[in-house]
């Protein structure tokens, strides 16, 4: 992944409803093939992010910065265009596995109407589309899921049928939000299981946007930390759970129970309800190591090496 | 002896002629001041139990026995003060055109007496929250604000007997560390016996004394939680237990 041309570049990007915003600076790239996991608590940010990058979110504005697909900035573009071309290159699996599909229409005539509105379908060559897709899925029994409804699927069923539409469209990038968060333990496994290998048969870049830090090492190629609407920390899972460098990660990971016991430690506080803040540091109320100066700071990104980038000027061995 | 014991509880659900097994001859007992959890895959029959115990269904054989006496199929109001449940949705636990503390007065009324008022600075600085939050509607909370009042409007009534389903699953895991925290202290200081349901091992493991495992409505292991995780004898454990995710740092 790295070394290759980002497919994706997201540049100091900032969103919201209205004037009020809820995503601010963020910056990231994504490269062919990668899988980057999103992380944070409810209401950073983190969904609102991928809705900005979708676009296809109603009331939701992007403020300023640049979304750069294959080297195409998609806010140049006109609203129909960037529609279009979103609509292309992105597949979106939502957290909650029945809001992928109307629950009572048979996978077929929903495929089918997908396929005919993305101009994609061939009824000739439908079936054997059909069949590769869920052939690179493990997905059996191509007749009956078709004849079957969603309603009639398990949760996660119905998430990695979502997968196979991805892939029958050929989109180039996955955005998924919490596509595991409803389901089983055992089916969490399974599914996470189901991602990593979409990627590898097809070569689909993935955003995932979970707060499972252990699915995030699971499965990604880089782990973005995101907290009141702004990246906090960047970097591959060895970087940023191994060696956390911002202590809103360190918090997160020890909020992580254990099977070997011990009561995880929790962060007091809420974060700030009204998203980032304008000047200084977000976290600086709840934060451990907080200085002198942070309420009122803000500082740069910092490179602590090997592409691992955080936003605490506070860390080790920071300033 | 025992505070709560179950014995043999069945319950079918019938819907257009097919009939399922939710519950089949299911067996427990809750000491004490014990937290005792409960695992396994949706459909394995956790959350129907609970309803069977809460008072919300009512089991088709077996026998619930509180203090060594049976649960009536008709509750009590003492018997509903005494076992308090708590949901995973804790946003739609709570009347959406009513403010939080409303709700909580509307319990408490309901099962302590007409005119009752909690004495809502003990309330809120048991869950750790400030008293003017509970003047908001349950949209203008996070899920983790809401489920610590859920948890205040369960312990308003002063329950000697929690029933948690699944109550930190829709929380990000800063939340869910604080609602552990806070369920063991109240565990602790109220000497609370608590059931604990949940499909995620790690945190079952983390709050709970004991825990039974469930498959397909049937109780298929039980022991204490260090050594069910340690030493699993059933291949249903096992699996559920290989699939646990952990963070490896």
């Amino acid at each position: 992944m790295s070394g290759s041309e980002p497919i994706l570049s997201v540049r100091d990007l900032s969103a919201g409803y209205g004037a009020g915003r809820m995503v601010a600076d963020v910056s990231f790239t994504l490269g062919p093939g990668e899988i980057l996991c999103l992380v944070g608590e409810s209401g950073c940010g983190k969904s609102t992010l991928l809705k900005a990058v979708m676009g296809t979110t109603p009331g939701l504005q992007v403020l300023s910065g640049e979304i750069i697909l294959e080297g195409r900035s998609l806010l140049a573009l006109p609203p129909r265009e960037r529609q279009r071309i979103c609509c292309d290159k992105f597949g979106l699996v939502s957290q909650s596995p029945g809001a992928s599909f109307n629950p009572i229409r048979s996978y077929r005539k929903q495929f089918t109407e997908t396929l005919k509105s993305h101009g994609k379908y061939d009824r000739n060559t439908f079936d054997a589309q059909v069949d590769e897709a869920f052939g690179k899925l493990s997905l059996n029994d191509r007749e009956r899921i078709l004849a079957s409804c969603p309603y009639e699927m398990s949760g996660g069923m119905n998430q990695r049928i979502a997968f196979s539409l991805a892939l029958l469209l050929g989109q180039d990038i996955l955005l998924a939000d919490e596509p595991t968060s409803a389901l089983d333990a055992t089916v969490q496994l399974q599914v996470a299981q189901e991602l990593r290998r979409l990627r590898d048969v097809s070569g689909i870049a993935q955003i995932i946007v979970t707060h499972n830090l252990a699915l995030a090492q699971f499965l990604a190629d880089r782990i973005g930390v995101m907290y009141a609407g702004r990246l906090v920390e960047l970097g591959t899972p060895e970087q940023v759970l191994g060696d956390p460098r911002h202590p809103y990660t360190r918090a997160l990971i020890a909020a992580i129970p254990s099977l070997q016991g011990g009561m995880p430690v929790g962060l007091q506080g809420q974060p700030p309800l009204e998203g980032p803040a304008d000047a200084g540091c977000e976290f600086c109320e709840r934060c451990p190591v907080c200085r002198d100066g942070c309420a009122e700071r803000r500082y740069a990104p910092i490179d602590a090496g090997g592409g691992h980038m955080t936003a605490c000027g506070c860390a080790d061995g920071g300033v | 002896m025992a505070i709560l014991e179950g014995k043999n509880i069945c319950r079918r659900y019938r819907r257009r002629g097919v009939s399922v097994d939710a519950l089949t001859d299911v067996s427990f007992a809750l000491e004490e001041g014990e937290i005792l959890g409960i695992v396994g895959e949706s459909g394995s029959g956790k959350s129907t139990l609970l309803r069977q115990i809460s008072g919300l269904e009512t089991p088709d054989s077996g026998e619930l026995l509180l203090d060594g006496q049976p649960l009536p199929v008709r509750r009590t109001r003492e018997n509903y003060r005494t076992i308090q449940m708590i949901f995973q949705d804790a946003v739609g636990s709570f009347h959406p055109r009513r403010k939080i503390a409303d709700s909580i007065r509307e319990t408490v009324r309901n099962l302590c007496g007409p005119g009752l008022e909690p004495d809502w600075q003990t309330l809120c600085s048991l869950v750790q929250l400030p008293l003017e939050l509970s003047e908001r509607y349950p949209r203008d909370l996070s899920g983790g604000q809401c489920q610590r009042f859920a948890i205040a409007r369960a312990m308003a009534v002063q329950p000697r007997i929690l029933l948690c389903d699944e109550i930190t699953s829709a929380l990000d895991v800063s939340s869910q560390a604080q609602i552990l925290r806070l369920l063991s202290r109240l565990h602790r200081e109220k000497n609370m016996s608590v059931i604990f349901v949940s499909h995620d091992l790690a945190v079952v493991r983390s709050i709970c004394d004991r825990v039974m495992v469930m498959y397909n409505g049937r109780l298929v292991e039980e022991g204490p939680v260090a050594d069910v995780i340690r030493s699993p004898r059933e291949a249903y454990t096992k699996k559920l237990i290989s699939s646990v995710l952990e963070v490896r740092n």
